[in-house]
């Protein structure tokens, strides 16, 4: 579950905090119980998820390993299941994370308009966001199979089609696992996007439309720029969780069929849970943590440029 | 400003539109307290109107599945974790903030970092120090890996908004001779609502809903949560999905309850903080 | 006003502490690791579903009779709460009892895969030999699966019952249509026509989960194999994967599919949930895997609509061979090296197998694993069901990545891709 830090709107922010007269220490002491929870249930497993994929470890007895350096990796670059879990999980993360923007954001316009329906929709969209990403699987394969909801929309427009098995078909079960995805996930979006808008300068706006821009023109002018550290936040956002889907695939596919719907948490699991093999496990680790950390660096990178921009 | 669209047949088609975007999101959530309530051969009928009613399954799902003291279970890790983790968190932002020492930003930075880590990606090694440290199948070991899980998305958010509060409030505080936890308690918890109920909700969410720790960190019966108890019943031929399904509402309840109860503060929470960094 | 506001406070603090207090001390005494009597036996299971509970229990009720002191912890499952031994589905079965074997807190006697984990768990020596207590106080085991459960020369488990594995047919729908069951695989296809005629399919599979898509295969094997030795000599890496048995075991398959004797959609279907549901509202004519784990629920859905049974997969045409179904063990038990008390694991074992298992067994439907009379008032479709066994080939491959991509390649079967896909897998898995 990822999240965006709020920033408290009523009260003008001040430039950075005078130079402190309190003694360093008890900064230290205030951050201390945090840093060592985290430092060891956090820290320390992914140095060691960095030193294990350098071993050949079945992972029953510690110490009943042997050091193959970079062997792990090696094997990755000639395992297509690999580079297909790979590909899947890009696949998926840019289009859930491209979506859940555009969608997110387009919701988040109308229900700020307050039509009517604008408080059941806000409500309604979050709901899911409550849910555990197993009842979610769950519901989304019985809406997925022959006689869910999908095909009865389907035979709505074309009676005499034969039923589409989303989830059987090599072709659609990744976009099976990624409308679950969408489902989930838009409110959330929405939500954020919503709070993005409450804090727009309002003057901008005011100056906008006194100049008699129109609706689309302003929103393109002088919104979106307005929103653009909202939109590296919540695009950052997705993609983490994008990278590290694991319980909607597990439960939906399993990572199939025939690995259609494999992605890296899933081979992951598999070479670790399955074939005890935690060395490539580990490996595969690796590239989940290096990957979100660079969308992460990414990411600052882009904000600060537009920063700099202007 | 964007509220400002008044054409009648703009407003009509908007409100529809969300109307339907309601009813397609509550949909399979509808479906399942469908699902909850049939019985027979009506469980795995195709038709969208269940033709059986039986409560009774809730009452036959919460003896059978033994959710009492799953629930308890539950109730104990979560509560125990979001009051560890909101509670370092705010001690932890406050440092972070407003009372800088040498290394704080690239600390913060390193804890940060945390966000982008998925349990699932070390669960190995985590396995194997619970394990060292004798917390195996203890509900302790669970609730501190769901704290370090925790901590970096609640010390982001808390952080963020400590580092906006007017410093003449502070140092109005100090003058008066206020030891810094003081002020922290006295001054900044009471004006920081929205953003704790924010963090304590995310985290609740997180600890409630976990499966995948639990089923590993967890060994007996005994010490299972919600999630984990509920799956036992999933079979590899067969599975009474009608009372599966009335065991994941009655699991949901608390959930919705906080939700209920906090979702203001939490909207406000996000509100007041989406834009900046 | 301040005032108030302390008390307020102060009162509230110390509610909170209170409440902490009792939650961390709940939090203390709620885990229970099993160290307060020695003589607890612990026994893991991923059967919580059909009869399985009652004959472990019954299992336990005798047991504990005959040796006070010594108690099997009870568990929770359909037979309602305390019966039977502990239960947790089968995938996250094999994810926990891996954890609490490398934690060193293993169940003393655990239900094992017969695949693939197996030969792993022994070769970690995480388990411990039988080989010397099977001649005493056990019934001779089929000599076939006393072959399945040893490894390296020594036995590792106690195989409590078999199965077969047979496509179930809707017996009134054949009759009707003048379908005779089919004896080869020429017949299997017309059978299938004629059901399609009349808009029904023929076999209905699930694979999303997989497993049942390797039945499919070893099904064929059978056949193309008559030796029934190349699994396991190809899992000692003495014939290779791409042995022309195998390879004409994959091309039947896709030929299978390619003729619309499976039913579609087999990848989407979890076996006896979407498959099932197929055969029972008659939209397919008949159903594959099915033994005795599943003829209770599928006689339970089916609801006396229609009339059926079952019959051993087909022979190729041409081939020379006997009909025969495919089987093997269905519930076997490891005893772990990190149980305090092997001796008395084993001896538990011993009442699972003894003539009042054997008999808790037959009255529910299950087959024991050794020769064991069947009382004259069972079932037509129970005495098929040993009559096939006494025939019915292994399906075993003990290495998990070759297993593990035999079950994906086959879903890319079943998805019409050609036979050689699966044993291109298989090779490379194998290599690897």
């Amino acid at each position: 579950m990822a999240f965006a830090p709020p920033r408290p709107s009523r009260i003008p922010k001040i430039a950075s905090p005078r130079r402190s007269v309190t003694p360093g220490w008890l900064g230290l002491a205030f951050v201390l119980p945090s840093v060592v929870v985290f430092g060891l249930f956090l820290v320390l497993p992914v140095i060691a998820v960095a030193g294990i994929s350098l071993l050949d470890w079945a992972g029953f007895r510690i110490g009943d390993w042997t050091f193959v350096g970079l062997d792990q990796f090696r094997q990755m670059v000639g395992d297509p299941v690999f580079w297909r879990s790979f590909t899947n999980t890009l696949l998926f993360t840019v289009v859930t994370a491209v979506v859940l923007n555009i969608v997110g954001f387009a919701y988040a316009l109308l229900i700020a308009s307050h039509v009517r329906g604008s408080t059941l929709a806000k409500s309604a969209l979050f709901l899911p966001v409550l849910l555990s990403p197993v009842i979610v699987a769950l519901m989304w394969t019985r809406q997925l199979d022959a006689f869910g909801a999908a095909n009865q929309l389907i035979a709505l427009f074309a009676p005499k089609a034969k039923p589409t098995l989303f989830l059987g078909d090599p072709d659609l079960a990744l976009a099976g696992v990624i409308v679950a995805t969408l489902w989930q996930f838009t409110g959330y979006n929405m939500l954020l996007y919503y709070a993005g808008l409450q804090n727009l300068p309002r003057d901008q706006l005011e100056a906008a439309s006194i100049d008699g821009a129109g609706k689309g023109a302003s929103i393109r002018h002088v919104v979106v720029p307005s929103l653009y550290p909202v939109i590296g936040t919540v695009l950052l956002l997705n993609v983490i969780g994008g990278l590290r889907v694991f319980d909607l695939v597990y439960v939906m596919t399993r990572g199939g069929p025939n690995r259609s719907t494999e992605v890296l948490a899933t081979y992951m699991y598999e070479q670790a849970f399955k074939f005890s093999d935690m060395g490539y496990a580990s490996a595969i680790a690796m590239v989940i943590v290096v990957l979100s950390i660079s969308a992460a660096v990414l990411r600052i990178r882009w904000g600060s440029r537009m920063t700099e921009d202007g | 400003m964007i509220d400002r669209y008044t054409h009648p047949v703009w407003r009509v088609t908007a409100s529809a539109f969300l109307i339907v975007s309601a009813c397609i999101a509550l949909a399979p959530i509808i479906w399942v307290v469908g699902l909850s309530l049939r019985s027979g051969p009506d469980v795995y009928s195709r038709s969208v109107v269940p033709k059986s009613l039986r409560p009774e399954n809730f009452l036959d799902a919460w003896n059978q599945f033994g959710l009492g003291p799953l629930f308890l279970n539950s109730l104990v890790v979560t509560t125990v974790s979001v009051a560890v983790a909101v509670t370092a968190s705010v001690l932890a932002a406050y440092g972070f903030a407003r009372l800088k020492f040498r290394g704080s930003e690239v600390l913060f930075l390193v804890i940060l970092l945390g966000l982008m880590i998925p349990p699932a990606a070390v669960i190995i090694p985590l396995f194997v120090e619970i394990r060292a440290l004798g917390l195996y199948d203890t509900h302790i070991g669970l609730s501190l890996v769901y704290v370090a899980f925790g901590l970096p998305i609640s010390i982001l958010v808390l952080r963020s908004f400590f580092a906006g509060i007017q410093r003449e409030l502070l140092e109005a505080a100090r003058i008066d001779g206020a030891t810094e936890i003081r002020i922290l308690w006295r001054v900044v918890v009471p004006i920081a609502k929205a953003p704790i109920a924010t963090v304590s909700i995310l985290m609740f969410l997180f600890c409630w809903n976990d499966f995948f720790l639990a089923l590993v960190l967890l060994r007996d019966q005994g010490t299972y949560t919600l999630p984990v108890g509920i799956a036992q019943f999933i079979g590899q031929y067969s599975t009474p999905y009608e009372l599966v399904a009335a065991a994941v509402i009655i699991a949901a309840v608390p959930v919705f309850i906080l939700y209920l109860v906090l979702h203001r503060q939490f909207q406000q929470g996000v509100a007041e903080g989406a834009v900046k960094q | 006003m301040a005032n108030t506001m302390r008390s307020v406070s102060t009162r509230w603090r110390r509610t909170a502490l209170l409440t902490g207090a009792v939650l961390a001390a709940s939090m203390i005494t709620a885990p229970t690791v099993g160290a307060q009597d020695p003589v607890e036996l612990e026994m893991w299971s991923w059967n919580n579903e059909g009869a399985y509970p009652l004959v472990h229990e019954d299992a336990i009720k005798r047991f504990e009779a005959a040796n006070p002191g010594v108690t099997v912890k009870r568990g929770q499952s359909n037979c309602g709460d305390a019966c039977g031994v502990t239960y947790f589905g089968y995938t996250d079965y094999l994810t926990k009892f891996k954890a609490a074997t490398a934690a060193d807190e293993p169940p003393c006697i655990a239900q094992i895969p017969w695949a693939g984990e197996f030969r792993d768990y022994v070769n970690s020596g995480e388990l411990v030999p039988l080989t010397d207590a099977i001649p005493t106080g056990f019934p001779a085991f089929f000599d076939p699966i006393v072959s399945a459960v040893s490894i390296n020369g020594d036995v590792w488990a106690v195989p409590l019952d078999v199965n077969t594995l047979q496509i179930a047919y809707n017996k009134t729908k054949f009759d009707e249509l003048e379908i005779a069951v089919p004896q080869t695989y020429a017949e299997l296809k017309a059978a299938t026509d004629k059901l399609g005629e009349q808009g029904t399919f023929g076999i209905a599979m699930g694979t999303k989960d997989k497993w049942s898509a390797g039945d499919l295969f070893f099904a064929q094997v059978a056949y193309t194999d008559g030796t029934n030795t190349k699994l396991t000599q190809a899992d000692a890496g003495e014939v290779g994967w791409d042995d022309p048995a195998f390879a004409q075991a994959a091309n039947n398959v896709a030929q299978m599919v390619a003729d619309g004797v499976i039913a579609p959609g087999a990848n989407s279907m979890d076996a006896f949930q979407g498959n099932l549901d197929l055969f029972a509202s008659q939209a397919a004519g008949m159903m594959y895997p099915v033994g005795n784990f599943v003829t209770a629920g599928v006689a339970d859905k089916v609801d006396g609509a229609f009339e059926w049974s079952l019959f051993p997969f087909p022979k190729p045409d041409g081939s020379t061979l006997d009909n025969r179904a495919t089987g093997g063990i269905a519930e076997m038990f490891v005893v772990t090296k990190d149980c305090k008390d092997p001796e008395q694991a084993i001896e538990f074992l011993r009442y699972l197998v003894n003539d009042e298992g054997g008999a808790a067994l037959v009255a529910n439907d299950f087959i024991p694993s050794w020769e064991y009379p069947v009382p004259s008032d069972k079932s037509d479709l129970y005495n098929n069901m040993v009559t096939a066994q006494a025939t019915a080939n292994s399906r075993v491959i003990y290495s998990t990545k070759v297993y593990a991509e035999l079950l994906n390649a086959m879903q890319g079967l079943m998805d019409g891709e050609p036979g050689s896909t699966l044993i291109d897998a298989m090779v490379a898995a194998g290599a690897q």
